[in-house]
């Protein structure tokens, strides 16, 4: 198992600082998809290549299509393949005038062993020429409503699409983990809240009930797949494939002190590169704290470290939203730092593009020490909102934008020659 | 399927000239603004909402998430709100809703049942007759069969806000009614001091003496099984139900007789076959039984006197009404929506002209959890007017709704059989 090594970066600027550098990175923009307006869905696929979902949330009737990146030596000049349009591949296009499957959110998932890859379809389009779509109020309608959550299982190895599935009724699935050795996908639906389990051999999914109103943004998983979330109040949730059962843990993620730990779900969580039974994690709360969770495979409720606001010198935000104070995109670099980032924004409407500011941070998780190593601009163009990152082995990061039309990642790569660490392929979305 | 092969360039078409012509007003926030700021109405914005958790408070657990989907609620004289619960356990619960409580305590679990549903009645004693089934089809071998148990206890004490500790309650078995089978509705007769129930397989009717701890069966109350499980008690004991075809059952005490009767509850063309009472309540200022309708989530009213009905409307797209409760003044509430569903509350006003049935929205509250309200199954009313809704979830809550108070024009005529006094409304 690889010792952890962390370089310290030659001079990362200080954490209050109010602005910072640009990152050394590359934008790749999905030129194709002029309509899609998000990615919510970054995963490293069993074949070390980067896939991701061009959603488009805010055009009705339009799918979210499947890409595929290849990095090359340069920044920016890998290979971006569009693969297919989901919504036609699960037989569900725009043209059945229902509720759109527009996006993949976080629902991509990598088989390790047999090369396959899935990805489940999420909810918020308006249907082909409608003006908006309301989730509560189209409820079960078979001519307009969302029909449900489409799974499709993908090949990497021989680029086929294998077979599709809909893996959850009038919902979309908002967060996954694939259990590889059982064949079993864990879930949470949106907009009611509920876990779900989906046999892959049976394909046929089982309702372990609701979680609360606010949907978790991860399942995670330990070294015995027993898969994780969180409740409304950040109460961690552990459902044991053995016993079936979901059951509530008497542990939490971190929040401030000021709140009451109220929409404290998890929001992106990542395996310790050498201990499968540690995981880092954020909470999609405000301010969102970093921690550290080892968890008990054998039925205990594990040990839980904050290490405070992922941000940190911002303190009590009068104008914070989940938006302008956003946090996500967590990876490990090769360098054994992990690194995430974290949108510092004065509040403003969703579709603004003043002040955007999306730093990307590291972690040296021993000691806690956080850097802001710089912001994605690009130009004038300056990233708000990162939802996921995913790496490859050679340490090559990519992560996945929110919120500019057409959708894009950026590619950025750790200041290391030599990987000192190598964290397992990602079993979650 | 796929138009184009994998891997190939989207069809730009797609994107530009096949798109639907919108207008360019869609973009201005104002023009927005009124298609989002639409979301608040799809809510409900009349009376008041908060929810309660099932515990008392942060010193103590509640009742386990998996257990506390609330299926049965009952109201006690003094205020009380006695609730029980479906899922890996049963739970009794009481809430009591005056100072210094305000609060849910769990009273008692009772082990080896999963689930008491339409199956609790409070005795004026304060004492509590629940009845209990297995949740699911696959009750184990060594389960006898629904209970009647009797719940008793001080579940509060002292004062909620400081130091003390809460109440516990006791249980203790009375019968199996039916082995084998569940409890699937009671009802009970304070005049008589006799609680009848109905069993969830075969149907079987039965009646349990409170004081005597005697129990009689009278037979099925349908040959085919097809009952419902609900069952009606008139102000003068008459029992109501439901058989094959929507054929109304009588059992009337006086002759000690279970009998199908030629008359009907109403169901719409083609769909008798489906037609069973989902949810009822008695309501005494018009002296008439709402009930919602399991075939298409129809309100109706039955006249115990007359067994008329007459048919109310259809308050929501949802095929089922499951959960029934009446205001003080006369006014219905109700819970359309099934098993999975997004439920929509509703509200029957009889004061309106010719009745107006409305669909109020979904549920949500603020207060004590931030959450949207989907599936409820059982409803009561308090004795101060709150009307109260059971939540049927992993992990349930209790909800309160405190409906909005009518204008002096429409508040009811003291016309009714029993106006006025025995509901508590005053003008």
């Amino acid at each position: 198992m690889a010792k952890r090594k962390q370089k310290k970066s030659a001079a990362p600027p200080p954490a209050e600082a109010p602005a910072g550098p640009d990152v050394e990175a590359a934008m790749i923009v999905f030129d194709k998809l002029p309509l899609s307006d998000t990615c919510w869905s970054l995963l490293t696929g069993p074949d070390d290549r980067f896939y991701a979902a061009g959603c488009t949330e805010h055009t009705g009737g339009v799918s979210a299509y499947l890409l595929r990146y290849t990095p090359q030596q340069e920044l920016g000049k890998g290979k971006l393949e569009y693969l297919f349009d989901i919504g036609e591949a699960v037989g569900e296009p725009p043209e059945t005038m229902r509720a759109a499957q527009c996006k993949i959110h976080y629902c991509m998932l990598s088989d390790p062993d047999s090369g396959i890859f899935y990805g489940a379809t999420h909810l918020s389009a308006a249907p082909w020429g409608d003006i908006g779509y309301s989730w509560f109020g189209s409820w079960k309608e078979l001519h307009r409503s969302f029909i449900g959550s489409y799974l499709f299982a993908f090949d990497t190895r021989s680029d086929k699409i294998l077979w599709t599935d809909m893996c959850y009724p009038w919902e979309g699935s908002r967060c996954m983990a694939l259990d590889h050795k059982r064949g079993l996908i864990h879930g949470v639906a949106f907009p009611r809240s509920h876990y779900f389990t989906y046999d892959l051999e049976k394909r046929a999914h089982t309702d372990h009930g609701r979680t609360g109103s606010v949907n978790p943004q991860c399942i995670w998983l330990d070294s015995k797949f027993n898969a994780y979330t969180t409740d409304d109040h950040g109460y961690v949730l552990r459902f044991s494939p053995d016993k079936g059962k979901l059951e509530q843990l008497d542990i939490r993620t971190p929040f401030a002190s000021y709140s009451d730990g109220w929409h404290n779900v998890s929001y992106d969580v990542v395996e310790d590169p050498n201990d499968p039974d540690v995981v880092y994690g954020c909470s999609w709360n405000i301010p969102s704290h970093i921690f550290r969770y080892r968890m008990d495979p054998n039925g205990g409720p594990g040990e839980m470290r904050d290490y405070g606001p992922a941000l940190p010198g911002i303190g009590y935000k009068e104008l914070g939203t989940f938006f302008t104070d956003h946090v996500g995109g967590l990876v490990f670099g090769n360098d054994g730092y992990l690194y995430y980032c974290a949108s510092d924004m004065i509040r403003e409407a969703w579709e603004v593009t003043s002040d955007r500011k999306c730093w990307l941070m590291r972690m040296n998780v021993e000691t806690g020490e956080k850097e802001r190593i710089g912001l994605f601009n690009f130009g004038d163009f300056k990233a708000a909102y990162v939802s996921r990152a995913a790496r490859n082995k050679a340490g090559r990061m990519v992560f996945a934008d929110v919120i500019n039309k057409p959708t894009r990642l950026y590619e950025y790569e750790p200041p290391v020659s030599q990987a000192a660490v190598q964290p397992p392929l990602r079993r979650w979305g | 399927m796929l138009k184009q092969p994998i891997g190939s360039e989207p069809d730009q078409a797609k994107y530009t000239t096949q798109r639907p012509q919108l207008s360019p007003e869609l973009s201005n926030p104002e023009v927005r603004n009124l298609v989002w700021g639409g979301r608040k109405s799809t809510h409900v914005v009349e009376g008041y909402f908060v929810c309660r958790r099932l515990r008392y408070n942060s010193q103590y657990r509640g009742i386990p998430a998996g257990s506390a989907a609330i299926t049965s609620l009952g109201a006690a004289s003094n205020g009380v709100i006695y609730g029980g619960t479906t899922g890996e356990q049963a739970w009794v619960l009481a809430f009591n809703p005056t100072p210094p409580f305000d609060t849910v305590s769990p009273v008692v679990e009772l082990p080896g049942e999963t689930s008491i549903s339409r199956s609790l009645v409070v005795l004026k004693s304060g004492d509590v007759i629940v009845g209990t089934r297995w949740r699911d089809a696959d009750a184990p071998k060594e389960w006898k069969g629904g209970a009647l148990y009797r719940v008793k206890g001080s579940p509060f004490w002292a004062d909620a806000v400081q130091e003390w500790p809460r109440g516990r309650g006791e249980f203790e078995q009375l019968a199996v009614p039916v082995a084998g089978e569940g409890i699937a509705a009671l009802a009970f007769d304070e005049g008589r001091r006799r609680l009848y129930g109905v069993t969830d397989r075969t149907g079987q009717f039965f009646y349990y003496d409170i004081d005597s701890g005697k129990l009689q069966k009278r037979g099925n109350v349908c040959p085919a099984w097809h009952h419902s499980e609900n069952l009606l008690i008139t102000p003068e004991g008459i029992v109501l139900t439901t058989a094959i075809g929507g054929r109304i059952v009588r059992f009337d005490p006086e002759v000690d007789k279970l009998e199908v009767l030629e008359s009907q509850v109403p169901t719409n063309p083609g769909r008798g076959v489906y037609a069973r009472i989902d949810s009822h309540v008695y309501e005494p200022l018009s002296g008439l039984f709402y009930i919602g309708d399991k075939a298409d989530g129809m309100l109706y009213t039955l006249d115990p006197r007359t067994l008329q009905t007459r048919v109310i409307g259809k308050p929501s797209d949802r095929i089922r009404i499951r959960a029934l409760a009446a205001a003080k003044d006369g006014r219905i509430f109700g819970m359309a929506g099934g098993d999975g569903d997004i439920g929509q509350m509703f509200i029957y006003d009889p004061y309106k002209a010719g009745g107006e049935l409305r669909n109020l929205g979904i549920p949500l509250t603020a207060v004590e959890e931030r959450r949207y309200g989907f599936e409820y199954t059982a409803a009561c009313t308090g004795p101060q007017g709150q009307i109260y809704f059971g939540e049927n979830e992993r992990e349930g809550k209790l909800w309160i709704y405190f409906p909005s108070y009518m204008s002096p024009t429409q508040m009811p005529a003291k016309t009714g059989p029993q106006a006025g006094e025995e509901s508590g409304w005053m003008p």
